[in-house]
């Protein structure tokens, strides 16, 4: 049972508050949604819980320990990982390379130099399994840099899976999915949630209201909504914004 | 609203028909990482190479040996370079510090033990198997000294700070009057013993030098592809990334750093011993740019293109200083020609654009 969450979470950029006061918490067994208009400050919340952003104000806890001041590799390995609305993949290597590196980053060191790497079988054998449950397997010898932009969404999760992390961000992991690979991996996230904390931003409605268990709504950096998606579906406010962020879609 | 999702879903799948395509073209050459050519040309350069001086002998081109033996030389500082720059992306225009760096150890130690006097309270020796090794010691803390400095800055500040560096050991060197200053010093009254027995001789030089070489090659080969060699290379292609996996990049990158300062360092001190002479010249930025020159011409990335950088450089000097004293515009433009024809050099022009050394 792990818990990541943060309490009076603060980010401005110039005079742009992009956080305000944020206080927000997912604990494993459960898939906690985040959602909010475009610029709402979801991807920058993520950045400062997975320690890439340094937080103006606020604490950001693991299991109750403060780790605000952890730095990026030091937290991944305290068990926070995280995909990238961009994908972010390395197109030097092949797909199973990318899995590969990403699972050798949970050895205690690297500087191993003389053993090919290509010879940890263990390795590989746990690469193809990611790599299988994220629907790659066909893709797995080509170069990186040769996947279509649908799959290397599938990469990305394939590789924040890798460390099997207490605590999950994934970031719009479906955006730019085909539909079916999006449904076959919302399923994989769920079935994540078991031992993990999953906390997913995603556009797409029908999967936050099927795959969630809680919803957050973020607006102008603040939380607006929190609670089950019956309720926020319900929510007079979130309907609004929602709404209001369509029209401004029509035009 | 259904026509464009119908179109979307159509362009979609042409796509995905694409790359399925696509992916079929490049399975034909398998896994790119595993291909064997790479090893293979490394393989048949260097037998070339260990087969060069008896020709050159048989042929009576005697003196080419020293020239080959510089070939060798080079070609090891070159390619440590290569696994900074090539795999590791740090564009170092500072290696010629490390390679002066090598030459002034062993430089001064054989300097002290013509002269009898110590230095630093150690004295002096002209064995090889003592002088080489510290050189490579000394290049190597020198590498952690000015890489962990330099591995702090970025992209073109990265290069400056090396290159900064590069001058501040140069102008070190020049000021070292007691080897001569900025005019340098001879050894030629030392042997070039090497262990037991005495190197003096060029050909047998040529093959102990050769021996080091093949020793760097096979060890610089299963580097790459080591665990540690993938940390370095994924910091190459994705810094930020590598720190998101959990990976601690600088202490990698500093590691791989100090290992190419420390190799080059090897060469630097190989250098002096040939040409038994000791000068500021070796630690010349414009010496590293002519090390990076020849990792370019021979291709990045490959290790064994180092080598071949080096044979092309010193071959055309060779050659064509006899037709003309402007070589160099030829040197010119064969760098033109690799980087706007064949960014993988001489290697990727061998091999094929997709079988890269891993
Ligand atoms: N490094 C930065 N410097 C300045 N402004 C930034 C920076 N990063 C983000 N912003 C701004 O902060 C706001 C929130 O951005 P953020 O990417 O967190 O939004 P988001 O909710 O993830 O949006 P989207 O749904 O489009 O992904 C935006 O107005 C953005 O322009
Ligand atoms: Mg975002």
């Amino acid at each position: 049972m792990s818990e990541l969450s943060c309490t009076g979470l603060r980010k401005a950029f110039g005079g742009l508050v992009v956080t305000n006061d944020l206080a927000l918490g997912v604990s494993s067994g459960e898939v906690h949604a985040l959602i909010g208009p475009n610029g709402a400050g979801k991807t920058t919340a993520l950045a400062q819980l997975s320690g890439e952003l340094r937080p103006d104000g606020g604490t950001v806890w693991l299991d109750g320990a403060d780790i605000t001041h952890l730095s990026l590799p030091l937290r991944v390995r305290a068990g926070v990982a995280r995909s990238y609305q961009i994908s972010s993949i390395f197109q030097g290597f092949t797909v199973a390379e990318n899995v590969e590196l990403a699972l050798q980053a949970t050895d205690r060191h690297s500087f191993r130099f003389f053993r090919p790497a290509a010879s940890n079988t263990a390795r590989v054998a746990r690469a193809s399994e990611l790599l299988d449950r994220v629907g790659l397997t066909a893709a797995a010898g080509i170069s990186a840099r040769r996947l279509a932009h649908g799959q290397t969404r599938q990469l990305e999760i394939a590789m924040a899976m890798a460390s099997r992390p207490k605590v999950l961000l994934l970031d719009e992991p479906m955006a730019g999915m085909a539909p079916d690979e999006a449904r076959r991996l919302a399923d994989l996230v769920r079935s994540l949630a078991s031992d993990t904390a999953v906390l997913l931003v995603e556009h797409d409605m029908d999967i936050v209201f099927s795959a969630a268990d809680r919803v957050s709504v973020l607006c102008e950096g603040a939380l607006i909504a929190s609670g089950d998606p019956d309720k926020i579906r319900a929510d007079p406010e979130v309907r609004r914004l929602y709404l209001r962020d369509d029209s401004e879609a029509e035009d | 609203m259904a026509e464009p999702a119908a179109a979307e879903t159509r362009s979609r799948r042409s796509r995905s028909e694409r790359d399925r395509s696509e992916r079929d073209r490049f399975e034909v050459f398998g896994d790119r990482s595993a291909s064997r050519w790479p090893l293979v040309l490394t393989a048949v350069v260097m037998a070339a190479l260990a087969a060069a001086p008896v020709w050159v002998e048989a042929t009576d081109r005697g003196y080419l040996v020293t020239v080959l033996t510089r070939v060798v030389i080079f070609g090891l500082a070159a390619m440590s370079l290569d696994l900074v720059v090539g795999y590791g992306g740090m564009v170092s225009l500072g290696h010629a510090a490390f390679f002066g760096a090598g030459a002034y150890t062993a430089g001064a130690l054989t300097f002290h033990s013509l002269d009898g006097s110590a230095l630093l309270g150690i004295p002096g020796t002209d064995q090889a198997l003592i002088t080489w090794p510290a050189a490579a010691v000394i290049g190597g803390l020198l590498g952690v000294v000015i890489g962990g400095l330099s591995l702090r800055t970025r992209g073109v500040y990265f290069i400056m700070a090396t290159l900064a560096f590069n001058q501040m050991v140069y102008f070190l060197f020049n000021a070292l009057e007691i080897y001569g200053g900025d005019d340098g010093v001879g050894l030629f009254a030392a042997g070039r013993s090497i262990g037991p027995f005495d190197a003096s001789d060029d050909l047998v030089f040529f093959y102990v030098c050769f021996a080091v070489l093949t020793v760097s090659v096979v060890l610089l080969n299963l580097v790459v592809r080591s665990p540690f060699g993938r940390v370095v290379r994924g910091c190459r292609d994705n810094q930020a990334r590598m720190a998101a996996l959990g990976y601690q990049t600088y202490r990698y990158r500093l590691a791989a750093f100090a290992l190419s300062a420390s190799i080059t360092s090897l060469a630097g001190a190989m250098a002096v011993t040939e040409s038994q002479f000791l000068s500021p010249t070796y630690a010349e930025w414009s010496e590293s740019g002519e090390l990076l020159l020849m990792v370019i011409i021979g291709g990045l990335g490959s290790l064994i293109g180092g080598i071949i950088g080096a044979a092309a450089l010193f071959l055309l000097e060779e050659f064509s200083i006899d037709v003309t004293d402007n070589w160099q515009f030829f040197v010119g433009l064969g760098l033109l020609a690799v980087v706007l024809g064949a960014p993988r050099g001489l290697t990727g022009a061998l091999l094929g654009r997709e079988r890269r050394n891993v």
